[in-house]
């Protein structure tokens, strides 16, 4: 039980208060089994060890939270890294190897997939107006929040939100699926 | 992924705003919980958006990242920020690095974005010297630094003519695959279900853009074609030095007609898709390169087809039954 002396003790005693909320969130975004949700929750512990304790966290419950959706993130792109490390492999020893046939592998039609997706994610931004591309770009590229996003363009808040909403339908609309 | 209605989509999107607040407190995780139970529809709306969200990451190491340039803008002088573990050759292009909660910021490389109307055909004269004529209705994306030539056919076709410089190679992206020039000249058609390269002139290597593995190698009068999903293919062809479309006609020589009609539908604008009675049907000839409409006509007069114009594309159907 070393981890545990390593977690400081609120945030400990939030994450068991919690633990169950937490599955629920891991089951209701993933659709998982409770065995995945448990799973999921191991990471979760482990993660908590790694990063142990931000000074002044004021919300654990909201901290916890926003840990468990990184983690869910993360998973997201572990897959799709996963998928993308395997079609590379097979495309790139195709040439050597003329017998195997290509043809059957949705794996590898997935990943070439994501990486069109990107292009065409790219090019549909292009296609926005001037302004909600920056907000956009401001927020994903240059990871700022929209809070800091209103402040660098002199906007309000809302109107962050609502150039990030047309910006994410008409993305949605065109590539998404 | 599974289906979702509008009214699921835009939901999700109202929550993919409100999760972005770094002080979004419990009752609102609470919420968000409640709503993705709701109903299974929401959970895949949301899905939709944040594969979206994720879709601007490269989808695998930074070695790959090099493959897609992301800024189309001309940014004002910037300084670029190093990525600590990509090799200082991914950095070329606009590359996004992924950490923990947030992303680590990276000033693009100035890219340069071309994209030629549905009636014209631009001569590109590059800063090394490089020619490229790019055909109609296709975008092309240049990025040249001090140590590497870079350009993406984003999509449609291009004649390249690459002047020599041995301590930079000229690489072109399509779709996932990299084309790098070891010779001069080479013609390279980029559409969503398919690449083609055919070289008039030197040896280009063409391969997956994540390995260092070029795959293929082309001399003069090889054509490379892969179809998605598939493995390529090498032929000879006629080593003609400037391509038919530069002549302002299409050749074909029993192509499958859905290949015809996804070059048709880069010089109409509007998807071209077939319908019944095209099933295995191929087509011989040559197409003068006009507008589309008329382009359209005279395939349905060769081949007896009818074509339906709709609000989402043409659609060709075999007439007669």
């Amino acid at each position: 039980m070393s981890l545990a002396r390593s977690i400081p003790s609120p945030l400990l005693a939030a994450y068991f208060e919690r633990r169950p909320a937490l599955k629920r969130f891991f089951q209701a975004r993933f659709g998982a089994s409770p065995a995945e949700a448990d799973d999921l929750l191991q990471d979760l512990y482990l993660k908590l060890a790694e990063t142990g304790e931000a000074a002044g966290i004021a919300d654990h419950g909201a901290y916890l939270y926003r840990l468990a959706h990184n983690l869910t993130l993360d998973r997201i792109r572990a897959s799709r890294r996963a998928l993308a490390r395997d079609s590379a492999w097979r495309i790139s020893n195709h040439s050597l190897a003329r017998q195997e046939d290509l043809a059957d592998l949705p794996d590898a039609e997935e990943a070439a997939a994501s990486k069109q997706r990107l292009t065409r994610l790219v090019t549909a931004l292009d296609t926005l107006p001037p302004q909600t591309q920056r907000v956009f770009r401001m927020h994903k590229f240059d990871g700022l929040s929209y809070a800091e996003t209103a402040d660098r363009l002199g906007i309000s808040k809302s109107a962050v939100e609502k150039h990030m909403t047309t910006a994410l339908k008409r993305l949605v609309q065109q590539v998404g699926e | 992924m599974a289906p979702y209605s509008k009214d699921a989509r835009d939901q999700a999107i109202g929550w993919f705003n409100r999760l972005q607040d770094p002080k979004l407190d419990e009752a609102g995780w609470q919420g968000f919980t409640v709503w993705l139970e709701a109903a299974p529809e929401h959970r895949y709306a949301y899905d939709a958006v944040e594969a979206v969200w994720l879709g601007f990451e490269p989808p695998s190491s930074s070695a790959s990242a090099e493959v897609i340039s992301l800024d189309s803008r001309r940014a004002k002088p910037a300084p670029m920020f190093r990525m600590p573990q990509a090799a200082a050759a991914a950095l070329a292009l606009a590359v996004l690095g992924v950490g923990g909660a947030g992303f680590l910021v990276t000033r693009p490389a100035p890219v340069e974005t071309y994209r030629t109307a549905a009636a014209e055909v631009r001569t590109i004269d590059l800063k090394d010297g490089s020619r490229v004529v790019l055909d109609r209705a296709s975008t092309l994306k240049v990025a040249f630094t001090r140590k590497h030539r870079r350009v993406e056919l984003v999509s449609g076709e291009a004649n390249f003519a690459v002047a020599h410089d041995a301590s930079r190679p000229f690489v072109v992206m399509a779709g996932d695959q990299k084309i790098q020039d070891i010779g001069t000249e080479f013609d390279v058609l980029s559409q969503a279900q398919r690449l083609r390269v055919t070289v008039s002139h030197g040896m280009v290597a063409v391969g997956d853009a994540t390995g260092g593995d070029p795959g293929y190698q082309l001399a003069a009068g090889d054509q490379f074609e892969q179809r998605r999903g598939q493995r390529g293919v090498v032929r000879r062809v006629e080593a003609a030095t400037v391509p038919a479309w530069r002549n302002g006609v299409l050749v074909y020589q029993d192509a499958p007609l859905s290949d015809v009609a996804a070059d048709l539908g880069r010089y109409l604008a509007t998807p071209v898709k077939l319908g019944p009675g095209t099933e295995g049907m191929s087509f011989s000839g040559v197409l003068r390169i006009s507008d589309g409409v008329s382009m359209i006509d005279r395939l349905e007069a060769f081949l007896s087809l009818h074509a339906e114009r709709g609000p989402d594309g043409v659609v060709l159907t075999k007439t007669g039954g």
